[in-house]
């Protein structure tokens, strides 16, 4: 049997264990060493996979990982997102469809404090849902408002899937940081836009809140300090040169801790849940790219990848009808898998094919994680949906999935934006 | 945070899964945090460094991410794809369960012999850190200990019973 065949049994062998349901991670290692067992016996193999994981686990720029969870962890549980919430529901709250706004924004303030964007749909849902209830919100809209601006956090920095495809690619994670934040503050305008033009045409959607007075609103300033600082100590440390990503991480958690020790939300109860989440979740990424990396040194062995990126090369596809392609097979897998499987399953094909079609790996990056995006409110797995179902549990999941649809639309009109201007990426990076 | 129940004869297990998990998460983690911190504020503020806190900010990190494999395993949080396995027959739930076990404990377990060799020539070579005298043999043997640990939690999972809330999804 030649490598090329070996390889691609290799790879439906791997499609087959992840449709059944075996764990990725596990899938991936399986296929890994029972294909580098086959083409170079058991001994180098039992090296290479001592090495891979020796290498994963002390990858210096993987520390980010856990840092930038255990911070998004002492942010969620410590109630910081409340406060912001209750001064942007001050300042936006008047608008039509006030509330569904406000969430939009606050989801986006915290995506830039917690990398999670789960922890923001559960944060979001539990707050908001009962007041669009109260003030009679249409709730299609509100709840796929929810679910949908919650995923801005995976584009919006610190994003742990943007460190994962940083240190995949060997690509800047501070320019991938920096090159988030205009496409993510230009979605999170872009879902504000829609909720507002929606409720316009149809004031009964989202009925406008409350009026505050001024004194009140400029009062309710100060509640933002908490989360500005922390975003500045981390985004402006990197931006300005003065920390790396993962000096960031460690900083940003010393200052969160800071932040939620002054305000007198720091108990024990809190910072045992955010440690404990924060192993767990770790360890499950540091599985996954051990798996990863084995199979895709198995890819490499066999020639698979340089023989797509050769066939996907004779296709002489042009640069936006290889894009489409790639939107549509995010799509198919986005509705099947979560956003850790997505990235490194795919990262072993695509990428080589997007370094010799000569894309930016910064500008695909961030691609990337629009994609990843809309794989969380996208039926059937759409976590994003499912997290907001629980805090809202008398609201069918179908109502959610049909609220959230109009968002994904609204999402792929950014990401076409960002095809034709590139620069809405790569202009920060470039500045720095 | 999940609840987790076990059978009986498998509490002892869970129990030294939960230790080893318990070792990244009050050793392992704080000490990142601690010293990622430091060495920052001596940098900026003091024009000093620890020269060894990036290496052994690097070992922690082992500890940490292999210390949380057990566990997690043994609660089943790795990330699969449930779409087409939560809509099977039981006894093609069963057939899969036994698959993603001998998987499990075929790869776990043979990341764990391997470092019972790994950490037999970095003790007969006195591999340390470069530039602090940390052996390095105690890392290679906390992650062996870990992948033996997460051979035998594959083989437990099954049998453990866990309620979770959605939004400790790694995403």
């Amino acid at each position: 049997m030649t490598l090329f065949a070996l390889g691609i049994i290799g790879v439906l062998a791997l499609l087959l264990l992840i449709l059944i349901g075996v764990p990725i991670g596990f899938a991936m290692a399986a296929i890994g060493v029972l294909g580098n067992l086959a083409v170079l016996g058991l001994n180098p193999t039992m090296m290479q996979m001592g090495l891979v994981a020796w290498e994963g686990g002390t990858n210096f720029f993987l520390i980010a990982v856990p840092l930038f969870i255990l911070m998004g962890q002492l942010v969620y549980r410590s109630g910081i997102a409340a406060d912001l919430y209750d001064c942007v529901y001050k300042w936006f709250g008047r608008l039509p469809g006030g509330l569904a706004v406000t969430a939009t924004l606050t989801s986006a303030g915290f995506g830039a404090v917690t990398g999670s964007s789960v922890a923001a749909v559960a944060t979001m849902g539990a707050m908001v849902v009962p007041e669009m209830k109260r003030y009679r919100y249409d709730l299609k809209l509100g709840t796929g408002s929810l679910a949908a601006s919650g995923a801005l956090a995976i584009l919006i920095p610190p994003s742990i899937p943007m460190v994962i495809y940083g240190v995949w690619t060997e690509t800047s994670i501070g320019h991938l940081f920096i090159a988030g934040i205009l496409p993510g503050l230009l979605l999170a305008g872009a879902f504000t836009l829609y909720i507002i033009v929606r409720c316009l045409a149809n004031r009964e959607l989202g009925p406008p809140g409350p009026r505050f007075s001024l004194a009140d609103r400029i009062g309710a300033l100060w509640k933002l300090l908490p989360t500005t600082a922390v975003f500045l100590i981390v985004l402006g440390g990197i931006y300005g040169g003065v920390f790396t990503p993962t000096e960031a991480s460690g900083v940003g958690c010393v200052g969160v801790l800071l932040v939620a020790g002054v305000m007198g939300r720091l108990r024990l109860s809190v910072l045992r849940q955010a440690l404990w989440e924060t192993v767990s979740t770790s360890a499950i990424i540091y599985a996954i790219l051990i798996g990863g990396v084995l199979f895709s040194r198995f890819l490499v062995l066999t020639g698979l990848s340089s023989a797509l990126v050769g066939w996907i090369g004779d296709l002489n596809l042009d640069a936006y009808t290889f894009i489409i392609v790639l939107v549509l097979i995010y799509l198919v897998l986005g509705a099947m898998l979560d956003t850790f499987g997505m990235l490194i399953l795919t990262l072993p094909f695509v990428m080589p094919l997007v370094l010799e079609l000569g894309y930016d790996p910064v500008w695909f990056g961030v691609f990337l994680m629009m994609m990843i995006e809309l794989a969380l409110i996208t039926p059937p797995v759409g976590l994003n949906v499912y997290v907001l179902k629980n805090a809202a549990p008398d609201i069918p999941i179908g109502h959610i999935f049909r609220g959230a649809a109009p968002f994904v639309l609204v999402s792929l009109v950014v990401v076409a934006l960002l095809v034709v201007f590139p620069d809405i990426a790569l202009w920060l990076p470039r500045t720095m | 945070m999940e609840t987790v129940s076990v059978p009986p004869r498998l509490s002892l297990m869970l129990g030294v899964c939960r230790a080893m998990h318990a070792l990244g998460v009050w050793v392992g983690l704080p000490a990142m945090v601690l010293l990622v911190s430091v060495d920052v504020v001596l940098r900026y503020f003091f024009a000093s460094a620890i020269i060894w806190s990036q290496e052994i900010n690097t070992l922690l990190l082992l500890v940490v991410l292999s210390a949380g494999l057990p566990l997690a395993t043994a609660t089943r949080r790795h990330i699969r794809m449930e779409l087409f396995y939560e809509r099977m027959a039981r006894p093609a739930q069963i057939a899969v369960d036994l698959l993603t076990a001998a998987i499990g404990v075929a790869v776990a377990g043979m990341l764990a012999w391997q470092s019972v060799s790994d950490v037999r020539e970095a003790v007969r070579y006195g591999d340390r850190a470069d530039f602090i005298p940390v052996p390095l043999w105690p890392f290679h043997a906390v992650f062996g200990i870990a992948a033996l640990l997460t051979a035998l939690a594959f083989l437990a999972a099954p049998f453990v019973r866990v309620q979770r809330p959605l939004e400790d999804a790694p995403t």
